[in-house]
This record gives structure tokens, sequence and C-alpha cells, in this order.
């Protein structure tokens, strides 16, 4: 009896020192591999953070370029045009016998107007005044009044926080004039719908606008239909002044984009 | 004297490996900070004792006593070793705590329990325990990853504790039952258990050494 024991201490020490160290070692491999796996998706995330942070720099480089090649487009076909068609008008041999002339005169004051006009628009463009002067409700009339068709059936605007929307700043009014600018103006070159609709309200305290059309949609899922540069720049825009948005779409069931500024309202 | 050949690695072997952390750590000491610091103390309180022992036993002299006090020493620079890494402040308040019953424990424990002629069964486990759960700590504290794990000594050393303290509990806790019946196979039993400490204890140097090694300026 007593060998049989003698025996099996030898087998038990082994086992058990060997048992728990064993379970060390494990533990220990477990761990560091653990460790490695979270410094790697610690990793991937700021490389994700990082690469992200550089498209949306991209993005708002080349929206800068597109906006100068915009606006030189425009001075150059709409106010240098005008404006060497005036010229060419003075110049011409005849005009000297024509000076007197009324009709002359007439077509100079419309070229003229037309000018104006055109400085007018381009410079609306660059920075609404309304916004400055009347505020996000003006503005933002001003900006759907220059889209809308003559019965003004196109857009139709709720705004049932006009107070609220009027207070605020300068940046946040400008950046959700140009998110909506840039979403109906994605609505008319491909929903083709006759019908867009914006509400702005108060969703618990926060200011939230739900803007949508019943244009064709798109299909979300689709890479074709990734985001384009006007929806990075209103994910940009919207980012800047600290806004969460959704996007509900589908191929034939419209478009709907979701709002809500995370500042609380005044 | 001659020492028995199955008595080399444990009598002689590991007792002189100790040399290999020592060596590591002091070509390494004027980048460590205070935990390494504490290790280095430990290191050469090793040492001493690894010589102490190997000299008492060589004189046929009982060198237990001295495994009484080492307990202790080691006890309090593990404890201000993990003092100094744990940030816990709950973990810091219970070292603290531990630091001054430890040792009355084992005080009590030799003035009244178990003769300083014995092996202090009583006092190493609780001994191991407490710096296991130390050692558990720190894994629980260095579990969001920072930095590249490997690359800081003190995981290397912490790895190298808590192997040698969990792999020993066992040998620390029946070493006086297996000296109790000094017949063939008891020492056998003996000589094997022994074996096993070292082995660990090796383990520990190296993995010390390792960790030092890894020691940079930062």
């Amino acid at each position: 009896m007593q060998q049989t024991i003698g025996d099996n201490i030898f087998l038990l020490i082994i086992l058990c020192t060997g048992g728990i160290s064993l379970l060390v070692i494990s533990f220990v491999i477990l761990f560091i591999n653990n460790q490695k796996r979270l410094l790697k998706n610690r990793q991937q995330i700021h490389e994700a953070e990082m690469s992200y942070q550089k498209e949306l720099m991209r993005v708002v480089l080349q929206s800068q370029e597109e906006e100068r090649k915009r606006i030189g487009q425009d001075l150059h076909d709409d106010v240098g045009s005008s404006l060497s068609n005036l010229r060419m008008l003075i110049n011409r041999k005849d005009l000297a016998e024509q000076q007197g002339s009324g009709a002359v005169l007439a077509t100079h004051k419309l070229l003229i107007d037309k000018i104006i006009q055109d400085v007018r628009n381009i410079s609306h463009n660059l920075s609404p005044p309304a916004l400055a002067l009347f505020g996000f409700t003006v503005a933002l009339e001003e900006l759907i009044d220059s889209i809308n068709n003559e019965d003004g059936s196109l857009i139709n605007i709720i705004n049932d926080v006009e107070a609220i929307t009027d207070k605020l700043p300068y940046n946040m009014a400008l950046a959700l004039i140009r998110v909506l600018q840039e979403l109906i103006s994605n609505t008319i070159k491909h929903g083709s719908t006759k019908r867009i609709e914006i509400s702005i309200f108060n969703e618990n305290g926060l200011l939230a606008i739900q803007y949508r059309d019943e244009g064709i949609g798109y299909d979300p899922a689709n890479q074709k239909n990734r985001k384009g540069m006007g929806m990075q720049n209103i994910e940009s825009r919207l980012n800047m002044i600290n806004a969460a948005y959704t996007v509900k779409t589908a191929p034939g069931a419209g478009f709907a984009m979701f709002i809500v500024l995370n500042s609380p309202l005044v | 004297m001659a020492i028995p050949a199955s008595l080399i690695y444990t009598g002689i072997i590991v007792p002189v490996s100790v040399l290999i952390p020592i060596g590591m750590a002091a070509s390494k000491r004027k980048n460590a900070g205070r935990p390494l610091k504490i290790i280095w103390y430990y290191l050469l309180l090793d040492c001493v004792v690894n010589v102490l022992a190997v000299v008492l036993a060589n004189q046929k002299i009982n060198n237990l006593p001295v495994l009484h006090v080492f307990t202790i020493l080691e006890f309090v620079l593990m404890s201000y070793f993990y003092l100094s890494v744990l940030k816990q402040e709950t973990a810091g308040r219970m070292i603290k705590y531990l630091l001054v019953i430890f040792p009355v424990f084992c005080i009590v424990n030799f003035l009244f329990f178990q003769s300083i002629y014995q092996f202090n069964t009583y006092a190493r486990p609780v001994e191991a325990l407490i710096i296991m759960g130390c050692s558990l700590a720190y894994f629980a504290q260095s579990n969001d990853a920072e930095t590249r794990w490997s690359l800081n000594p003190v995981n290397w050393i912490n790895i190298g504790i808590l192997l040698y303290f969990s792999g020993a509990l066992f040998i620390f806790s029946f070493s006086n039952l297996t000296v109790q019946e000094m017949n063939e196979k008891y020492y056998a039993i003996n000589i094997l258990m022994w074996n096993i400490h070292a082995t660990l204890l090796l383990m520990m140097y190296l993995l010390i050494a390792f960790g030092f090694s890894k020691c940079s300026k930062q």
C-alpha cells in the first residue's frame, strides 16, 4: 500500500506543478495574443480614421477647385462675354452715326443690366447676403425662390421654428443652407422629381431638418452609388457643425435625409 | 567538499544562474526605472541568500532559518515592486496593509507555529498567493494596449514571477511532508520536487534577464 502511494506521489507532483505551469503559460500566451489583437485593431481604426480625414481633406480641396472653376466659368461665359459684346457694339464703325439712336442705347442698357445681374448672381452664390442681413429663414427662402418653378410648386418648406433658426450662429446657418442647396441640386440633377419637401422642427429639444423628394431614389448598397463629391461635401459640412444625419432611399422610393443638430436649442 | 551529482543542478547550476539576470541588469541599470531597480535589489538578495544557503549546507548547518528571513524580505521587495507598477489605488492600499500584516504573520508563524528549523509551509504559500494576486492585477491593468506589449520589461518580469510562484506553490506547501520520512523513496521525491523548483526559478531568472534586455532609453 505504502509503495503504491509513494509511486503516485511522483506523478502527482509532476501533474500538479506541471499542470499549474501549463495553466500559467497558456494564460500568458492567450493574454499576449489578445494584446496583439487589441493593438492591431487599434492600429486599423487609427489608419481608417487617418484615411477618412485624408479623404475629407481631398474633397474639401477638390470642391474648392470646382468652385473656383465654376466662378471662373461664370465670369468668363456671362460677364466676360457680355462685356465683349458691349465693347464690340461700341467699337462698331457706324457707331458715331447711330450714337444718337434710342435703339442702340437701349441695347447697351440691356447688356449692362445683364452684366449687373450676372455679377449679382455670382456674388450671391459665393456668399448669400441675405443670411448675414436677414437670417436663415430669408436666406433659405431666397435660395428656394431662385430654384422654384414659376408656380412655386417644386420646393415646399415648413419651418416650425423660425425664431430659433434665425438665431443660429452664422457658420451653422451657412452650413445648413449649403447642405440644403447641395441636396436640392442633387435631386434636380439625378432625382427627376416634381416635388421636394423641407421641414424644420424641434425634435426633443434639438433642431431637426427633414429633407424629402419623390424622385427615383437609388440603391445605397450599390457600389456605383457610393458617396459622390456632393454627398461627401454634405457629410463634411455636417461634421463641422456637429450634426448627425441619416439617409433613407431606395430605387423608385425617393430620397430622404434626416439631420439633427447636436447642440440644444436656445 | 564534494556535492552529490543529484544536487549539482539545484545546488550549483541554478543558484549560479542568478548571475545571468544580475549581469543583464547591471548592464542596463542606467536606463532602469524604479520598478526595475527593486527587481535588481531582489536579484542581489537572491544571490546573497543562495550563497549563504550553500555555505551553511556545506557546513552541515541547517539553513532553513535563512528561508524564514528571506521570505519576509522577498515579500517586502515584491510588494514594493508591485506598488510601483500597479496604478489602481485599491491595489496600492491593499499592498500597503499586507506589507505590515504579512511580516507580522511570518514572525508569529515561526515564533508559535512552525520552528525556524523547518520549512515555513504556511508563510511561503500565502506569500506566493499574494504575489500571484498582484501579478494577475498587473495583467489586468496592462490589458489595454498602448504600446507594443513585448517592449515593456515589466511584462516579462511579471510573467516570470507568476510562473515561478504559481508553479512552486505546491512545492512550498508540501516541503515539510517530504522531508519528514528520511527513507530512500521520500528522498527521491524530495529531489524531484526541488529539481522542479529549481527549473521554475531558472525560468524566472531567464525571463527577468530577458525583461532587462528590453530595457532601453525612453
